[in-house]
């Protein structure tokens, strides 16, 4: 007890004056923090500047030539049509799928609900250019499993999805998990007193329904529909799996053949203006979904207290009708192209499921595959995977603590730049970072043509998901639990290892895992950054299938889904609560 | 101890600025329990949180035992982790993923000075002791009751070994039983480690009980501030009077010679000097209530219109001159009833001029 009573206390700080530039550990945090913020908003830039320069004997002048010729060009017209019914139908079909499962599960007294919810998690992590290539085995105008099945019946019928609505339709089927999981969440944090009252005055389910629980979900649902649209305007997997080789081009498709031409010098002038286009497209739509949320909060549908939410009696057709109506979301949607797939992977040459071709059955294809290649893309995507998803939770921490925690000036303005690469198309990140790697930074870092090319732009990208997570995940956390770190001595780096990083563990695990699964299927940004020296995995199947061998392209494609299966099941035993909000496709 | 000159911090937020604190003034002695008093928003955890560091004041200074902590003249704020204080929160802030024994030692393990394993399991024992949780040190944190987590919260803080240690409200998570229990270790505790303590709380009783001191804040000013007798005998405003209690308001005209004429009657006080409009105030414990005339000072005929019996005492509504008055009295007898005679005895009586904050 001597110990408390003596008289040697603790008041010992010293008070210096102030220095202009003391370096803290929250100097530094901040330091570590302003370098992607930084990336980031140069990156933005760069398509800007390219667009509005033009080359000339005497250097570099301004001039607005790309942007005449995209305009005088039909072919930019037809572009953008196609990019605008591609989005849309992408759009409408996440939602008629997705919306109907999220009221089912969140509304409804359906039994075991619970595994929808990790399906259509789940459903998001399939790589979309996988199931394209599926879809294309399906629907292919001449080698299409049901097209052959419709042209028995009806010799002049063909179902095209080589076409906008065709690759809208495949789109739209891989975003409804994304519909499913932001409409869910409406439905959840409603109000149901607001349904008692109408069930209390007499008002029957289906008109309550229609009259009152749709009309409250409402802004939550445009908002989801926003969200999904900007990201169908951005999709380039579906497109250049199924598009690009029948010369139907979106905008991202567009973005790529100007800067890989088949033949000509590329064109960064064009790409670039027509970046700025959809950029500020992009930007429009991200400012509109943020008006349409803070709108919905005008009705104090979405508050922060937890309700229960009012659930309707199914009966036992009901139950019978939702499950039918999951499992046909799961199986079409899902599990038919991904089959299709590992079928073919195992056909010489493409052919309906039949007695013969059961015999036929081989592995032709996987001995076919150029395996060094498969194993320099699966060494670097490994790497990319560990390495990006350690840096986007580092660098997000340091983020995401300045704008939940500090009170530093514009710590919202460094939130909504680490917000950007959520609402700019990943294309133009890979195209602006093309752009430095080959044209600014050549001589002293040549970057370009390696892994770590790849990693630092992954890494900008993700950081966009990173940071809505941890301010999430932070937002959970007592400021006094730090705080009381704080006044009893704890230095901000050892609070946030001791304190902060622990409580914040199930976030960061994951967190990692969702983005070490999203790296691995990662192809848009790699589509414009990869060389043969740093090819990935998803690189050499979307180059098997470029090269016309489909069926070998296939196998390539089941190697890939073997080589997932750690992580999903990972996943599937951590991390499936999560919701993973902030997701981008 | 604690010395805080022209405190001032100003919130901007898009409702518009709010002044938590105004040109606040306080000092603290050495080993004395002082405690901030006062309604929310009233700045009093403000001024705490100032003086922890985790708040960044924009005008004034700080003093810690001869130290400053903050000056605005001299763009000097020493960050809260070098301060060398100890703190209990409202929330009590255990860390969930630590037990008892990890959760009091984590400040001696990462804090600046970090002393040797064995003499950080030293002090965690006897910490952990003195608020009698030494048999719960193994014990996880999540699986503590909230007067236990209260308990540890206490050890935590005073186990850095502070000379002042600051408490936001620390007994507000508590039900009322428990509160008294806790409330009672805390003032032992303190004592024994004649320990600096600055305490916030929105509850008069708890003030009066622990406080060696008080001071009464409302709207970011230091409204009053002396020894708790002092506060509630002799108010120095009606809003500090009204703070420690129900009273009776009367409105009236002073007049020389100490005597009010009130809207119920004369009244003879014992303070004298006012003159004009005033009002006057007298607590309910303070009315004096019996069946038969006195023939004594101050002494009016009233009706008693209600009794509600509240246990040690009846608390009575009487009407005297066509006002209500509330009168407390205790229940050892039968309730009184019909007419009353009331007394107001002329040294508990308080007088303002009217219109006095």
């Amino acid at each position: 007890m001597e110990d408390f009573m003596s008289p040697a206390r603790n008041l010992k700080f010293e008070t210096r004056d102030p220095r202009p530039f003391r370096i803290t550990q929250r100097s530094i945090l901040i330091s570590i923090a302003l370098v992607p913020a930084a990336a980031i908003v140069g990156l933005l830039l760069i398509p800007v500047w390219v667009s509005i320069r033009a080359d000339t004997d005497s250097g570099a002048v301004f001039s607005l030539n790309a942007y005449r010729a995209l305009f005088s060009d039909p072919f930019s017209y037809r572009t953008l049509f196609n990019t605008a019914i591609f989005s849309s139908v992408a759009t409408l079909t996440a939602l008629s799928f997705g919306l109907p499962a999220a009221w089912i599960v969140e509304r409804t007294t359906l039994p075991r609900k619970g595994l929808v919810f990790t399906f259509m998690t789940a459903g998001l992590l399939v790589p979309g250019f996988l199931s394209a290539m599926g879809w294309v085995f399906l629907l292919h105008p001449r080698i299409g499993l049901v097209n052959a099945a419709i042209g028995a019946v009806f010799p002049d019928w063909r179902i095209n999805i080589a076409s906008p609505l065709g690759m809208g339709f495949v789109q739209g089927l891989g975003l409804a998990p994304l519909a499913f999981i932001m409409t869910a969440a409406t439905f959840r944090s409603a109000n149901p007193e607001l349904e008692e009252a109408a069930a209390v005055h007499g008002i029957g389910s289906v008109r309550a329904l229609l009259r009152v629980t749709l009309p409250l979900a409402w802004p939550g649902i445009l908002a989801a529909a926003i969200y999904i649209l900007t990201i169908g305007l951005a999709a380039f997997e579906v497109p250049a799996v199924i598009g690009l080789s029948n010369r139907v081009f979106t905008f991202s498709t567009y973005l790529y053949t100007q800067v890989h031409p088949n033949e000509g010098a590329p064109r960064y002038d064009l790409a670039a203006a027509f970046g700025v286009f959809v950029m500020a497209l992009a930007g429009s739509l991200s400012w509109l979904y943020f008006r349409v949320l803070r709108h919905g909060h005008r009705f104090a549908v979405v508050t922060g207290r937890s309700y229960r939410p009012r659930q309707t009696e199914l009966g036992r057709s009901g139950v019978v009708f939702a499950w039918m109506f999951l499992s046909l979301y799961l199986f079409v949607g899902q599990v038919l192209p991904l089959l299709t797939l590992v079928w073919s992977s195992l056909l010489r040459y493409f052919q309906l499921p039949s007695a013969a071709a059961f015999a036929n059955l081989s592995l032709v294809n996987y001995r076919g595959l150029p395996w060094p290649h498969l194993i320099d893309g699966l060494k670097n995507t490994a790497f990319l995977m560990a390495m990006v998803s350690t840096l986007v939770l580092a660098l997000s921490l340091a983020i995401s603590w300045i704008v939940v925690r500090s009170k530093a000036r514009g710590r919202f303005l460094l939130d909504a730049v680490a917000f950007l690469p959520h609402a700019v198309p990943g294309i133009i990140f890979a195209l602006s970072a093309a752009y430095v790697a080959l044209f600014v930074l050549r001589d002293w870092v040549p970057i370009y043509g390696t892994v770590f090319l790849l990693l630092a732009v992954y890494v900008l990208e993700r950081t966009s998901f990173g940071t809505r997570m941890l301010n999430n995940a932070l937002a959970q956390i007592h400021p006094e639990l730090e705080e009381a770190g704080q006044v009893m001595g704890i230095a901000l780096f050892r609070r946030m290892a001791r304190i902060l990083v622990p409580l914040l563990a199930p976030a960061f695990l994951n967190g990692w895992l969702w983005i070490a699964l999203l790296t691995y299927r990662e192809l848009t940004i790699a589509s414009l950054l990869v060389t043969p020296d740093n090819v990935t995995l998803p690189m050499v199947i979307w180059g098997l299938w470029q090269s016309g061998s489909f069926t070998r392209a296939a196998a390539g494609a089941a190697m890939g889904l073997v080589f997932m299966l750690p992580f999903v099941a990972a996943y599937w035993f951590f991390g499936r609560r999560l919701a993973p909000e902030g997701f981008k496709a | 101890m604690i010395r805080v000159a022209k405190l001032s911090k100003t919130y901007r937020g898009a409702s518009g600025a709010v002044h938590a604190l105004r040109q606040v003034d306080l000092e603290v002695a050495r080993g004395e329990f002082f405690v901030l008093l006062g309604p929310s928003g009233s700045g009093k955890t403000t001024l705490l949180r100032s003086v922890a560091g985790l708040e960044r004041p924009d005008g004034g200074e700080i003093e810690l035992g001869g130290r400053t902590a903050f000056s605005a003249a001299r763009r000097l704020f020493v960050p809260a982790e070098e301060r060398g204080l100890g703190m209990v929160f409202q929330s009590y802030a255990i860390w969930p993923h630590l037990t008892v024994f990890e959760n009091v030692a984590l400040p001696l393990k990462q804090g600046k000075k970090r002393p040797g394993r064995e003499r950080v399991r030293q002090r965690v024992t006897e910490a952990l002791k003195l608020v009698g949780m030494e048999d719960y040190a193994a014990r996880p944190a999540p699986l503590l009751s909230g007067g236990q987590q209260q308990r540890v919260a206490l050890a935590r803080a005073l186990a850095v070994d502070p000379e002042v240690l600051l408490m936001d409200e620390p007994l507000s998570n508590l039900d009322a039983r428990l509160r008294e229990d806790v409330r009672v270790k805390i003032k032992a505790v303190a004592r024994e480690l004649r320990v600096t303590v600055l305490y916030v709380t929105h509850d008069q009783v708890e003030a009066m009980t622990l406080a060696d001191r008080i001071a009464v804040m409302a709207d970011g000013r230091i409204l009053q501030a002396g020894a708790p007798d002092e506060l509630y005998r002799r108010p120095a405003s009606p809003r500090v009077a009204e703070f420690f209690g129900a009273i009776n308001w009367l409105r009236g005209e002073a007049r020389a010679g100490g005597v009010v004429e009130t809207e119920i009657g004369a009244l003879r006080l014992a303070a004298d000097g006012a003159a004009g409009r005033v009002v006057v105030g007298v607590r309910p414990e303070d009315v004096k209530l019996s069946g038969a005339c006195a023939q004594a000072e101050n002494e009016l005929a009233g009706v008693i219109r209600s009794a509600v019996f509240t246990g040690g005492e009846f608390l009575y509504e009487i009407e005297v001159g066509g006002k209500l008055l509330l009168a407390r009295a205790m229940s050892d007898r039968e309730a009184l009833k019909g007419s009353v005679f009331v007394r107001l005895p002329c040294d508990r009586i308080a007088l303002f001029p009217e219109g006095a904050p």
